[in-house]
C-alpha cells in the first residue's frame, strides 16, 4: 500500500481534462448551478452592505418605518439564500455522484473484459484501490469543486471590491494582515499533512500487528508469549501515539495563529476605523460590514489553499484509473467466431508455444491428441506448465506458436461463450461467492431447478451436509456465512460444476487440499462424472493419477512421458520414482523389497 | 471525521423506565461513565484545557464590549477629538494583549484536552490488547478477528473522541453559553429573550439533522464495506467468473451494489442539502431580530447603538457553538456505545489461573478421568466419559471423522478449554492446580494451519524461547528438515515471512512451525497433523522432522497419515465426541470394527495400489 500512495505536485493536463470531460452531458445542470452558486455568491456579500446600510441610513438618522422595509429585504434575500443553498448542495453533488456512479461502472464493466495478462501483473489489492479510494480521490473534483473555488474566488474579489467601495484607506490597512493568512495555511497545512500521513501510516502498522495477534492468538498461548506480544505491541502503540501528538501539535498551533490573524485584523478595523471615525471621514456601519468582510476572508483562503491539493490527488486518481481503461484485453473474439457445437470431446494441441511474459517459454512444442471421453492426467514438479496447458485450453490465454482444436475448431475461431459454457473448471482454492448455497450452485447453471441442485449435491456427497444446514440451500456461505471446511468448499465447487454439466473437465489440483475422508467420497464422485467425458487432471495423488487413459509427464514446458500407468512404472524413469516417493510413508518391509 | 465515527447513534440516552413501584432516571452515559476512572492518571492536562477555556472565554468576553467603547466613546465625544486617539492606543493594546492569551487558551485547550485523551485511548488499546490475548479459545472459536480489531481501533477511537474534542467543545460551548447570556442578560434583559430565541430551535435542528444523518453514514460504511466484498470477491475470483462465462451476471451484481451506493450517498446529500441551509437560514434570523428590536431600541433612544454592535457580537460567540451541540452529543453518544461494546469485551471471562503449583521437571504421565466438555451456552456433550492413561513418552494417535471431538480432546490438555467435569492430570497433579503459563511451558503445539507472524525466520522459530541462541535455532531448524530450504531464502534465516514478507509453502511452513516446536524442548508435544498439499519429497522430509519432534516425549496425534497410526502405543478412536475404540494398530485391525473400516476407507486403497504396483513390476521383471 505504501508505495500506492498518491504522488503529489504534479498535475497530469491530459488526465484531468479527460476526467472533466465526463461532465459533459450534465453541462445545463452544471450551467443552473452556476448561475446558482453565482447568486449566493452574491447574496453572501450583499447582506452585510444591507446591515451596514440599515444601521447607517435608517437606524442612526430614526428611521424606524423605512428600517423596518429594509428589514423585509434582508429577509426575502436570506429566504432566497436558503433556497438557493439547498439547490446547489443538491444538484452539484447529484451530477458528482452520477460521474462517480459512471466511472465506476466503466471501471468495473472494464475489468470484466480484461484479460488474465493484465490480472496475472496487477496485484488484486491494487485494483479494489482504483474501484474505491482512486475514485474517491476524484469525487471532490467532480462534485462541483470547481465551480465552488470559483464562487470562493469570487467571494474574495467581492469582498475586497466592495471594501474598496466602502472604504478604501481602511481596506489597505485590512489586507496588510492576510499574508500571515496565507502563510498559514499554505506553509503549515503542508506539514499537517504530512504528519497526517504519519499518522495513517502508523495506524497501518497497528492495525496489521493486531490482525496477526488476534489469528496468532491461539499460538501465542500454547508458546506463552503474551507478555512478548504485549511489549512489542506498546512499541507499535507508543508510535502511533507520537505520531497522534504530533499532529495535534500541529493543530494547536494552527488555530492559535488563526485566531492571531482575526485579532490582529479586528485590531487593524477598530483602530483605523476608530481613527476616521473620529475624523469623521467614516461610518459605524462601514465599521460593523468590514468586521464581517474580515471574519470572511477565513473561508475561501483555506479552501483555495486546497484546491491545489484536490487537483492533484483528482489528477492522481483520474491518471491511474484512465491506465486501467486504457488497457486493452489481449484476448479478443474474432470478429467472424463460430459458436462451438456441443462439444464431443476430440482436443488437439498442435506444436503448442506458450509463454506469459514473451520471453520465457513455459511450454515448449506440446503435441497431444486426446480421444473423446478419454481422461489425461497432468504430472509433473511445480512450475513444469500444468496450469498453464489448463489455461490454454480454457482460452485464458492464446499460444504463442501452435494451436489448439476442440473437435476441429480452432479455439481461437470460436465465442468465448459456446467455448468456456462447456467447460468445466475446479480449482485447487474452491471459490464460492458469499451468497447463499443456492446462489452458488445456480452459479453453474442459472435456470436450475431445486432438485437438479439436490441432485448435483447428492451426486458429490454432500447434499446430506446441506441438508442440515440451517436453512438448507438459502443458507449463506463465504465470507459472512457459515464456515464451510476447505473439503466441503470443494466439494460445493464439485457439485457446481456437475451441475453445470460441462463436455469437457478440467481439475486443477482440485484434490490437493482435502482431507482423506473427503478425498475418498470425491473419488466416487469422480469416477461417476468422469465417464463419457474428455477430461483433464492435474493432480499429484497417485490414487487419481493411476486410473487415466493417459498420463503425461511436463518437465521445464515439454511432454517427458506419455503413456498409461503401468506402462509408465515399466518405463521406470521419471513417473516411476514420482510414484515411489508416495510409498515411503509405509514403514513396511515391502518398501525395502521395492528400493532394493 | 464523521465517516470514520459511523457507529450507531443511540437516540435517547435518557430514558425512563418504569418498572412496578415507580420510574427511575437511567444514568446519563451508563457506559461512557465508567471510563471516567481512565483520565484520572491525566488530571492535570484535562486542568490545562480547562484553563484554556477560561482563558480563551474570559477574554473573548471582552471583544464585543470593547467595540461598544469604541463606538459609544467616539460618537458621544461630539467635536471633542483630544484624547480619543490615546483612548484608542490604548485599547488596540488591550485587545492585542488578550487575544494572545486567548490564541495561548487555545493551544492550552488542545494540547490538554486531545493530549489527554490520545493517552486515554493508547491506555485503553494496551489493556484490550493484553485482554484479548489471554482470553480463552472459546471466545476466539466464536469472534471474528475484524470484530475484535474494530473494538480496539474505531471503538477505543469514538470513547477517545468522545474524551477529547467531545469533551473540550461541551465544555466550551457550556462556557461561551452561560457567559455570554449571562451578560447579555445583564446588558438587556428583554432584548436578550427576543434575541435569543432562535438558539433552542439551532439546537434542536442540529440535533435532529445528526439524528438522521447519522443512521445514513452508518449505512453509507455497510454498503462501501458491502462494495468492497463484492470488487474483492470477483477480483480473487476473476478465474471462476470466465471459465463459468459469469461477466455479465457479476456486472449486474456490481450495478445493483453501485446503485444502492449511490442512492445511500443522495440520502445523505438530501438532508446535507436540507439542514445546512436552513441552519444558516436560523441562524441569520437571529441578526434579523437583533436589527428589528435592537433597530427601535435605539431609534427610541433606550440603548446606544454601541450596545447593539455589542449585542451583535456576543450573539455571533454563539453562532458556532450552538450549531455545533448537535455534533458534539452524538459524538458524546457514539462514545457511549463504542464504550458499551468494550465494556462487553471486557467483562469476557478469562480462564480461572488460580493454581499455585509450578513444576520444574516432569515426567509427561498423563491422565484423562471421566473427562466430560460442552461448550458454554451449549448443553450438549463435546466430549463424553473419557479415559485415557498414558505413560511418560507414549505416542497415542487421535483418529475419527471431522467433528468427531480430536482436536477439542489435544485442546484441554494445555488448558485452552477447561473440562466440563471430570479432570486431567500431569503427574498425578490435577492440570488446575498448576500454574497456567507453568502448564503451558512444558507442551508444545504443531498446529494443522501454521501461522507465522510477519517477522524474520529466525524470530518465527524464536518464539516461544526468544532467549535462544542462533546455533540453537540453526539445530532445531535441521531437525526439522527446514535448514535446507531456509538457507536458499534471500536473506537465510533473517528473511522476513508473513503478510508483509515473502509468502512460504504450507510445507515450508509447518517445517517452521516444528522447529518452532522443538525449540521449546516440551516433555509433551501436541501435533495436529495436517494433510496440506505438499509434494512427496516435502512430505517424506516432514515424515522425518516429525520422528525427530517425537523422540522421548509424550506425543499427542491427530493423525492424518499412516505413518503415524502404525507407529502409535495408543489409537484412540473417536465417534461423536466418545471413545469407541483403543489398542495397537494390529489389534484393532483384528478387531474388524470401527478402526478398520476408517483404515480401510482413508489409507486401505493407497496399500492396495502400492500391491498392485508391486504386481505389475513383478509381472514386467
Amino acid at each position: 500500500m505504501h508505495n500506492d500512495e498518491l504522488e503529489e505536485g504534479r498535475v497530469n493536463h491530459y488526465y484531468l481534462k479527460r476526467l472533466l470531460s465526463y461532465l459533459k452531458p450534465y453541462w445545463f445542470q452544471l450551467v443552473i448551478s452556476f448561475i446558482v452558486v453565482l447568486a449566493i455568491t452574491g447574496i453572501s456579500l450583499l447582506s452585510p452592505w444591507i446591515i451596514k446600510v440599515i444601521i447607517d441610513s435608517y437606524i442612526m438618522k430614526g428611521k424606524y418605518l423605512e428600517m423596518l422595509r429594509m428589514v423585509g429585504i434582508l429577509v426575502l434575500i436570506y429566504v432566497a439564500g436558503w433556497i438557493l443553498g439547498n439547490l446547489r448542495t443538491y444538484m452539484l453533488s447529484l451530477i458528482g455522484q452520477r460521474v462517480i456512479f459512471r466511472l465506476r461502472q466503466e471501471l468495473f464493466e472494464h475489468l470484466q473484459n480484461l484479460s488474465f495478462r493484465f490480472y496475472d501483473n496487477t496485484p488484486v489489492g491494487k485494483i479494489i484501490t482504483r474501484l474505491t479510494s482512486d475514485i474517491d480521490a476524484l469525487s471532490e473534483l467532480v462534485s462541483g469543486g470547481i465551480i465552488n473555488i470559483f464562487s470562493e474566488l469570487l467571494m474574495l474579489v467581492g469582498i475586497i471590491v466592495i471594501m474598496f467601495r466602502l472604504h478604501m484607506s481602511l481596506t489597505w490597512a485590512t489586507l496588510s494582515t492576510l499574508p500571515i493568512l496565507i502563510y498559514m495555511f499554505t506553509g503549515f497545512e503542508r506539514k499537517l499533512l504530512e504528519s497526517e500521513r504519519n499518522v495513517r501510516t502508523t495506524a497501518t502498522d497497528l492495525n496489521i500487528n493486531l490482525q496477526e495477534s488476534i489469528s496468532g492468538v491461539r499460538v501465542t498461548q500454547a508458546f506463552n508469549r503474551e507478555e512478548r506480544n504485549l511489549e512489542r505491541f506498546k512499541e507499535i502503540n507508543e508510535s502511533h501515539f507520537q505520531a497522534c501528538l504530533r499532529s495535534i501539535k500541529l493543530i494547536s498551533l494552527l488555530w492559535p495563529g488563526v485566531e492571531i490573524f482575526w485579532i490582529l485584523s479586528s485590531i487593524v478595523v477598530v483602530v483605523f476605523g476608530g481613527y476616521w471615525l473620529i475624523k469623521g471621514q467614516i461610518t459605524v456601519g462601514i465599521i460593523a460590514a468590514f468586521l464581517t468582510y474580515t471574519g470572511n476572508f477565513f473561508g475561501p483562503i483555506r479552501n483555495l489553499s486546497q484546491f491545489l491539493q484536490i487537483i492533484q490527488r483528482a489528477s492522481a486518481g483520474a491518471e491511474k484509473i484512465f491506465t486501467v481503461l486504457d488497457t486493452k484485453p489481449d484476448l479478443k473474439e474474432a470478429p467472424d467466431a463460430v459458436e462451438l457445437p456441443p462439444i464431443e470431446g476430440r482436443v488437439v494441441f498442435n506444436n503448442v508455444y506458450f509463454s506469459y511474459d514473451g520471453i520465457e517459454p513455459v511450454l515448449k512444442g506440446i503435441n497431444l491428441v486426446v480421444d473423446p471421453g478419454q481422461t489425461v492426467a497432468i504430472v509433473g514438479h511445480t512450475g513444469a506448465g500444468k496450469t498453464s496447458l489448463a489455461n490454454l485450453l480454457c482460452r485464458f490465454y492464446d499460444p504463442d506458436e501452435g494451436c489448439i482444436t476442440i473437435d476441429g475448431y480452432d479455439l481461437k475461431k470460436v465465442t468465448f461463450r459456446s467455448l468456456r459454457r462447456q467447460i468445466g473448471l475446479v480449482l485447487q482454492e474452491p471459490f464460492l461467492f458469499s451468497g447463499t448455497v443456492r446462489e452458488n450452485m445456480l452459479y453453474g447453471k442459472e435456470d436450475a431447478t431445486d432438485q437438479e441442485i439436490w441432485n448435483s449435491l447428492d451426486i458429490v456427497g454432500i447434499g446430506d451436509f446441506v441438508r442440515r444446514l440451517p436453512s438448507a440451500l438459502d443458507t449463506p456461505v463465504g465470507e459472512r456465512g457459515v464456515s464451510l471446511s476447505m473439503g466441503q468448499r470443494q466439494l460445493l465447487s464439485f457439485a457446481r460444476m456437475v451441475l453445470a454439466n460441462p463436455k469437457l473437465l478440467i481439475l486443477d489440483e482440485a484434490t490437493a487440499n482435502i482431507d482423506t475422508d473427503t478425498e475418498v467420497q470425491i473419488q466416487i464422485a469422480l469416477r461417476e462424472l468422469l465417464s463419457g467425458r474428455t477430461a483433464f487432471v492435474i493432480a499429484h495423488r497417485l490414487s487419481t493419477i493411476r486410473e487415466a487413459d493417459i498420463i503425461i509427464v511436463l518437465e521445464n514446458g515439454k511432454i517427458v512421458e506419455k503413456g498409461t500407468h503401468s506402462e509408465l512404472l515399466v518405463l521406470g524413469n521419471i513417473y516411476y520414482r514420482m510414484s515411489m516417493a508416495q510409498f515411503r510413508d509405509l514403514p513396511s518391509p515391502d518398501t525395502e523389497y521395492l528400493e532394493a | 471525521m464523521i465517516y470514520y465515527l459511523g457507529l450507531k447513534w443511540r437516540r435517547a440516552t435518557f430514558r425512563l423506565y418504569s418498572r412496578g413501584e415507580g420510574v427511575f432516571v437511567r444514568p446519563i452515559l451508563p457506559y461512557l461513565q465508567r471510563y471516567i476512572p481512565n483520565l484520572r492518571p491525566y488530571k492535570k492536562l484535562y486542568l490545562l484545557g480547562i484553563l484554556g477555556v477560561i482563558f480563551e472565554v474570559s477574554t473573548n468576553l471582552f471583544t464585543p464590549w470593547s467595540m461598544k467603547l469604541v463606538v459609544d466613546t467616539i460618537l458621544a465625544s461630539g467635536s471633542n477629538k483630544q484624547g480619543l486617539t490615546l483612548f484608542l492606543v490604548r485599547i488596540a493594546f488591550i485587545l492585542l494583549a488578550l487575544g494572545l492569551i486567548r490564541a495561548w487558551g487555545i493551544y492550552l485547550q488542545i494540547m490538554g484536552f486531545e493530549g489527554a485523551s490520545q493517552r486515554v485511548g493508547k491506555d485503553l488499546r494496551e489493556k484490550l490488547y493484553d485482554h484479548i490475548q489471554r482470553l480463552p479459545f472459546a471466545f476466539h472459536n466464536s469472534t471474528r478477528t475484524g470484530e475484535i480489531m474494530s473494538r480496539i481501533t474505531s471503538d477505543v477511537n469514538c470513547i477517545r473522541e468522545a474524551f477529547g474534542f467531545g469533551s473540550l467543545f461541551m465544555v466550551l460551548f457550556i462556557a461561551y453559553y452561560i457567559s455570554v447570556l449571562a451578560i447579555l442578560f445583564y446588558i438587556n434583559w428583554e432584548f436578550t429573550l427576543v434575541t435569543s430565541i432562535t438558539m433552542p430551535i439551532i439546537i434542536y435542528t442540529g440535533i435532529k439533522y445528526r439524528g438522521k444523518v447519522d443512521p445514513l453514514f452508518e449505512k453509507l460504511q455497510e454498503e462501501i464495506a458491502k462494495f468492497t466484498a463484492i470488487v474483492q470477491e470477483n477480483i480473487s475470483g476473476i478465474r471462476i467468473v470466465k471459465a463459468f462465462f459469469k461477466e455479465k451476471r457479476e456486472i449486474q451484481r456490481f450495478t445493483r451494489e453501485n446503485n444502492t451506493l449511490f442512492d445511500v450517498n443522495m440520502k445523505i446529500v438530501k438532508t446535507n442539502a436540507f439542514y445546512h441551509p436552513l441552519m444558516d437560514f436560523l441562524t441569520s434570523m437571529g441578526f434579523v431580530l437583533i436589527l428589528l428590536y435592537g433597530g427601535k431600541e435605539v431609534i427610541e433612544d433606550r440603548t446606544s447603538i454601541g450596545l447593539l454592535v455589542a449585542f451583535t457580537g456576543y450573539l455571533m460567540m454563539l453562532v458556532w457553538p450552538v450549531r455545533m451541540v448537535g455534533f458534539i452529543l452524538s459524538m458524546i453518544q457514539k462514545g457511549d456505545a463504542a464504550a458499551e461494546r468494550i465494556t462487553k469485551l471486557l467483562e469476557e471471562k478469562r480462564l480461572p489461573d488460580t493454581g499455585m503449583i509450578e513444576l520444574d521437571h516432569i515426567r509427561g504421565e498423563i491422565r484423562f478421568e471421566n473427562v466430560y466438555f460442552s461448550y458454554p451456552d451449549s448443553n450438549e456433550y463435546v466430549l463424553e466419559d473419557i479415559n485415557i492413561d498414558v505413560k511418560p513418552g507414549e505416542v497415542i494417535a487421535l483418529v475419527g471423522a471431522t467433528g468427531s471431538g480430536k482436536s477439542t480432546l489435544v485442546q484441554l490438555i494445555p488448558r485452552f478449554f477447561d473440562v466440563t467435569s471430570g479432570r486431567i492430570t500431569l503427574d498425578g497433579i490435577d492440570i488446575r492446580d498448576m500454574r497456567l503459563s507453568n502448564l503451558r511451558s512444558h507442551i508444545a503445539m504443531v498446529f494443522q494451519e501454521n501461522l507465522l507472524f510477519s517477522t524474520t525466520i529466525r524470530e518465527n522459530i524464536a518464539f516461544g524461547h526468544p532467549d535462544a541462541t542462533f546455533e540453537e535455532i540453526v539445530n532445531v531448524a535441521k531437525a526439522a528438515q527446514a535448514d535446507g530450504f531456509i538457507r536458499e531464502l534471500p536473506n537465510g534465516y533473517d528473511t522476513v515471512v508473513g503478510e508483509r514478507g515473502i509468502g512460504l509453502s504450507g510445507g515450508q511452513r509447518q517445517r517452521i512451525a516444528i522447529a518452532r516446536a522443538l525449540l521449546k524442548n516440551p516433555k509433551i508435544l501436541i501435533l495436529d497433523d495436517s494433510t496440506s498439499s505438499v509434494d512427496q519429497e516435502t512430505e517424506h522430509e516432514i515424515q522425518k522432522a516429525l520422528e525427530n519432534l517425537m523422540y522421548n516425549r509424550t506425543t499427542f496425534i491427530i493423525a492424518h497419515r499412516l505413518f503415524s497410526v502404525k507407529m502409535a502405543d495408543q489409537i484412540i478412536v473417536l465417534e461423536k465426541g466418545k471413545i469407541v475404540e483403543k489398542g495397537k494398530h494390529k489389534e484393532l485391525l483384528a478387531k474388524n470394527g470401527f478402526y478398520r473400516r476408517i483404515y480401510n476407507l482413508q489409507w486401505g486403497q493407497k496399500e492396495s495400489i502400492f500391491n498392485e504396483i508391486r504386481e505389475n513390476l513383478e509381472e514386467y521383471a
